[in-house]
């Protein structure tokens, strides 16, 4: 690793303890220092990932997109728990994805679990397998809005 | 008297009190996993955005903030987890049976 992360790496878990502590004396302060360090030195294995770096600028855009995608099917999966006829259908979605690397794809089980009424089961760099609770959960997994999303995440304008 | 902290306290309340009859409800594990999905999000946003409130603005709603992020990634990671052991173990979903 080189000097370079390890700095980097150092402020931020600095940064963190002083956020967590809240204390500014010397005291925490140069504890906290020292175990940052350390914690950035033990930690000096490189990355194995071949992946390349995040978009986060992009990434930041698509989270409350995402918030917003939870918050209406949250609402829809109230609905049916309450609903006393209890309107669900539940079904194994085979999802075949094409977004390429592996980063992408994990953003995209992720959300889908994380949006209720979808969980990803099984997932490899190709195809996902997904659980969907009603027709409407289903609809909103085949729509690929959300695929769509995230591949403008990860890709540049002028290739999607 | 009710206030901005109680009332997000109360919404949080009752996602999560859905949630709870949700998984009483629901017929097998995998959609069971989906009312749990509901405490994930909203039910947790609005519990923890409430007592953000109610602290005031202190440092502790930086830390009520990473709660929630923490939550946010571990929660699909581990119903993705069970569900897999479960599939993977030969539970059959539940499917409506046709009439």
């Amino acid at each position: 690793m080189s000097p370079r992360t390890l700095i980097l790496k150092t402020i931020g878990l600095f940064g963190l303890w002083i956020l967590l502590s809240g204390k500014l004396d010397a005291f925490h302060l140069s504890i906290g220092f020292f175990g940052a360090a350390l914690i950035a030195w033990i930690n000096t294995e490189p990355q194995h990932l071949d992946e390349p770096p995040l978009p986060l600028a992009r990434l930041v855009l698509y989270l409350p997109w995402l918030f917003w995608e939870v918050v209406k099917s949250s609402l829809n999966i109230t609905k049916i728990i309450l609903d006393p006829k209890l309107p669900i259908n539940p079904r194994l979605v085979q999802y075949p994805t094409n977004l390429g690397s592996n980063t992408a794809v994990v953003l995209l089980g992720n959300s889908i679990t994380l949006t209720p009424g979808t969980v990803t089961i099984e997932v490899s760099s190709s195809k996902l397998v997904i659980h969907a609770l009603d027709d409407e959960s289903s609809n909103e997994l085949e729509s690929r809005s959300m695929e769509q999303k995230i591949a403008e995440v990860f890709h540049s304008r002028g290739q999607t | 008297m009710l206030t901005v902290d109680t009332l997000l306290i109360f919404i949080g309340l009752f996602f999560l009190t859905v949630a709870a009859i949700g998984v009483i409800r629901l017929p097998d594990v995998f959609s069971r996993s989906h009312a749990l999905g509901i405490t994930d999000t909203l039910g947790n946003f609005f519990v923890l955005t409430g007592v953000a409130f109610y602290q005031g603005l202190t440092l502790a709603d930086v830390k009520i903030f990473l709660i929630l992020l923490a939550l946010w990634h571990l929660n699909p990671v581990i119903s993705h987890a069970t569900l897999r052991a479960a599939l993977r173990n030969g539970v059959r979903p539940w499917i409506k049976e046709k009439k």
